[in-house]
């Protein structure tokens, strides 16, 4: 219920935050902004979309309207937010949970084999490939896996979310997802890997893995049952930071692959300062950060039934 | 146990995605299919006022024109077969194919034609390039065939201009709708042309493709599909045009020319354009009064190492609005400027101005200074800083303004709140620039610098006047003598346009890349 309460509070500060920055950004709704328009044609024009009301006003009926889960019409578009959202939002789910699901599978493996086999080869490679993913930028490495797996190896589409044209197959869905998912995968998966290290070297040095190993217990069941249970529930916290950078860095590699998500209507509505999508796609990404720090919390009373919540 | 499941599902992840078979990206089979690149989702009617460059592409193959460029850039037959001016050159006649249908199946008629220029004409809907028609009084139905274009008075050019993003909208699919531009079922999703290509599929953020109009009036393209795909970055463009994802690509930045010149699947071609780039000085500025301090300032920048440096040699200097690819009209006997700095400075102390302590200008105690505004797209940033260091060099401070396109246009453009700016222009083939330079385009049109010289609206009102070649020739001659003199505009270059194509297309002719769209029914894919 608390928990509830909390979230309510945050959307409400996120949305009035996001509707004032919205509406204090200089320029306008691009409508009309052809040079054939006079001052009392856009005046008219921006009557027509209420934008002609004091902010405070716009804002208590934004509001009003949002409570019932209105949130009106795209000024680009026409058609209403929740129904061009809900065309996108399934996409970038796909994208940004693979890429999440790769970051998960590969990065946490790959942190404990680092910190098991501390400064061995195998630890300095990946410590380096992951500072390598941490430094390199978004739409470059972009750049660089369509010149490589799209221009040269021809193995895999460089855009899309499917062949144009073509039917739906499983198979071509993967082939598209793929490089865009790598890409934003960078964003987070690095980082997995070097906390995932870190927490587990801390784990193995402390002096209850120390005693279970001299108790005789076999070393991967040590690590298994005790060690990594432990360090898991910092990187749990850290996962909890890094699904809003996902859907950050779809902006990028949305754009890139072409891939017709939130990330790519965030830009495009933010341009053309389509007030009411940029606020509805706000919220909806302020509620993804509120649902994934609840996934956090559930996770960490799993991990440690000691951690409990009001 | 554990840590074997997990090995194993990253194992089978890597098999699979590296097991699957190559994509195959490109275009189908069959006629084939062309896929170009477009920056945004378009609205799919000509006239909407959010109709930008996104639009443009599309909208010319799903509509035509009552002409359309010409591959001499002359006017040429569209859905008007052929037509008529009046001796005094105020009623145009416009004789209109038979047999056109629309993309639904129903009669393109004289009807339609009247609805589309109605809602241009109509001052409150502010339709996209209703500019040009300020001139007609009335669209007059003759017969289901024929319509008369009656105008206040004479437009020469309104042959080019009913073929320039001039699309005709038919009158039935926007029954029963008040205003035009809120049929988002039409204009967003569901247009209805008479072009060679109709809608296939739109995947918003994605693609819209176009197929193959089998009753098209100029013939039955071979192309399979048309399809336009939404990418706006320029760098993806150009790997997926390597990757074969894209057929053609309009490269606006020419740093990227040598990733994609002797490609074996690629052909780089130019093609000279009819836009201009320039400063647009504010003749509300004082020190932009003087006719010397303009020709000072188009002495002080040294124009072809700029367009090395920018455009990488793809462009020439300009000495007028009028290109070069217009050669009915082109006038190379004019003023021009090279770089030099001293007659730079020798114009400055004509027009009264002083180098101060710090080797600035000053005059009457003023400081030469001006706010240089751009819109941070394109190269007009390094562009405006370039400038900036030029004019210091003869003593001329300049201070940079940098805004997001949207903010230049409402906040400085509309309502010419601006010192000096950096721009461009993208005009249909023909030298009438009553719009951007008579003074009646000051305060609502697109004469930005607000330039007001009775002499250029003189020639300007005789250009549009004029009913045959020869009498705009000599109006036209005249006024570019006129305005590389007196420069209304300080004009900085003609670009090229340069495009990048799989060399299994053919049959795009040698015209602009916008033009090249409206004969999509002729290409074709080998």
């Amino acid at each position: 219920m608390l928990r509830a309460a909390q979230a309510l509070v945050v959307l409400f500060v996120v949305s009035t935050l996001t509707f004032l920055m919205v509406s204090l950004a200089p320029g306008g709704p691009a409508i009309m902004a052809t040079m054939e328009t006079t001052a009392e044609m856009r005046d008219a024009h921006r009557r027509r979309l209420g934008l002609d009301e004091h902010v405070a006003i716009r804002f208590a009926k934004w509001t009003a309207a949002a409570v019932r889960l209105e949130f009106g019409r795209s000024f680009n578009d026409g058609r209403p937010v929740a129904e061009v959202i809900g065309e996108r939002l399934p996409n970038t789910l796909l994208l940004g949970g693979t890429a999440l699901l790769l970051s998960v599978l590969v990065g946490i493996p790959a942190g404990i084999v680092s910190a098991t086999r501390r400064y061995s080869a195998t630890d300095h490679i990946v410590t380096f490939l992951s500072f390598v993913g941490v430094s390199i930028p978004a739409f470059w490495f972009a750049i660089l896996l369509i010149l490589a797996f799209s221009v040269r190896l021809d193995w895999l589409p460089a855009s899309g979310m499917a062949t144009i044209g073509a039917s739906f197959s499983l198979g071509d869905r993967v082939a598209h997802l793929t490089l865009p998912a790598l890409v934003l995968a960078t964003a987070t998966l690095p980082n997995l890997v070097r906390f995932m290290r870190s927490a587990l070297i801390e784990e193995i040095d402390q002096d209850y893995v120390r005693t279970a190993r001299a108790k005789g217990l076999a070393n991967r069941r040590v690590l298994s049952h005790h060690a990594i249970r432990n360090a898991l529930i910092p990187v749990i916290t850290m996962l909890g930071v890094l699904i809003p950078r996902l859907v950050g860095g779809a902006v990028i590699t949305e754009t890139i692959f072409a891939w017709p998500g939130m990330g790519q209507l965030a830009v495009s509505s933010a341009v053309g300062r389509d007030y009411p999508l940029v606020m509805g796609l706000t919220i909806v990404v302020a509620m993804v950060v509120i649902v994934s720090n609840l996934m956090v919390d559930v996770a960490y009373g799993w991990l440690d039934p000691r951690i409990t919540y009001g | 146990m554990r840590f074997r499941t997990i090995g194993i599902l990253v194992v089978g992840l890597v098999l699979v995605v590296g097991g699957l078979p190559p994509a195959s990206g490109g275009p189908a089979s069959g006629g084939g299919s062309v896929v170009f690149p477009i920056v945004a989702d378009p609205t799919f009617n000509p006239w909407h006022p959010r109709a930008f460059v996104e639009s443009v592409f599309p909208n010319r193959v799903i509509y035509n024109g009552l002409t359309k460029p010409g591959k001499n850039l002359q006017p040429a037959p569209d859905l008007a077969e052929r037509w008529e001016i009046s001796s005094d050159g105020l009623v145009w006649t416009f004789f209109l194919r038979k047999g056109v249908k629309w993309h639904d199946g129903r009669d393109f008629t004289s009807e339609d034609v009247k609805f589309t220029y109605d809602i241009v004409m109509d001052p409150k809907l502010a339709a996209s390039g209703s500019a040009n028609f300020r001139t007609v009084k009335e669209v007059k139905i003759v017969d289901p065939h024929t319509v008369q274009f009656v105008l206040h008075s004479p437009v020469a050019s309104l042959a080019a201009f009913v073929g320039t993003n001039a699309g005709i909208i038919p009158k039935h699919a926007f029954q029963g709708i008040a205003d035009p531009w809120t049929h988002d079922a039409f204009n967003k999703r569901a247009p209805i042309g008479t072009g060679a290509f109709k809608m296939k599929e739109y995947v918003p953020g994605a693609y819209v493709t176009l197929e193959r109009n089998p009753n098209y009036f100029a013939g039955t393209p071979t192309l399979d599909t048309v399809t336009f795909k939404v990418l706006p970055d320029i760098n993806a463009q150009v790997a997926q045009l390597l990757s074969g994802d894209l057929t053609l690509v309009f490269i606006d930045n020419p740093a990227l020319v040598r990733a994609v010149r002797g490609r074996p699947n690629i052909d780089v071609t130019t093609v000279p354009q009819t836009n201009f780039y320039y400063l647009a000085p504010n003749f509300q500025t004082a020190v932009f009064q003087d006719r010397r301090v303009r020709q000072a300032i188009m002495h002080s920048w040294d124009r072809p190492a700029m367009i090395n440096g920018f455009l990488q040699g793809f462009a020439q200097p300009a000495t007028g609005p009028v290109s070069p690819a217009l050669r009915a009209y082109y006038n190379p006997n004019v003023k021009t400027y090279d770089f030099d700095r001293s007659r730079a400075r020798a114009l400055l102390a004509e027009a009264g101005w002083r180098p101060g302590p710090d080797g600035m200008l000053t005059k009457d105690g003023q400081r030469f200074r001006f706010t240089l505004t751009y819109a941070t797209v394109q190269y007009f940033e390094p562009l405006a800083a370039l400038v900036q260091q030029y004019l210091k060099a003869v003593g001329i401070d300049v201070v940079l303004e940098g805004l997001e396109f949207n903010q230049f246009i409402t906040q400085r453009l509309l309502p010419r709140k601006f010192e000096a700016l950096l721009g461009w222009w993208v005009t249909p083939a023909d030298p009438d620039f009553f719009n951007y330079l008579h003074s009646s385009a000051a305060e609502k049109g697109f004469n930005l610098p607000l330039y007001n010289n009775k002499e250029v609206d003189a020639l300007l009102e005789a250009g549009r006047q004029a009913t045959n070649v020869r009498d705009r020739q000599k109006a036209y001659t005249r006024f570019q003598e006129l305005v590389a003199e007196d420069l209304p505009y300080l004009y900085l270059w003609w670009p090229s346009e340069i495009r990048a194509v799989n060399k299994r297309l053919s049959g795009l002719p040698n015209i602009g890349l916008r033009d090249a769209f409206q004969y999509t029914h002729e290409w074709r894919w080998q």
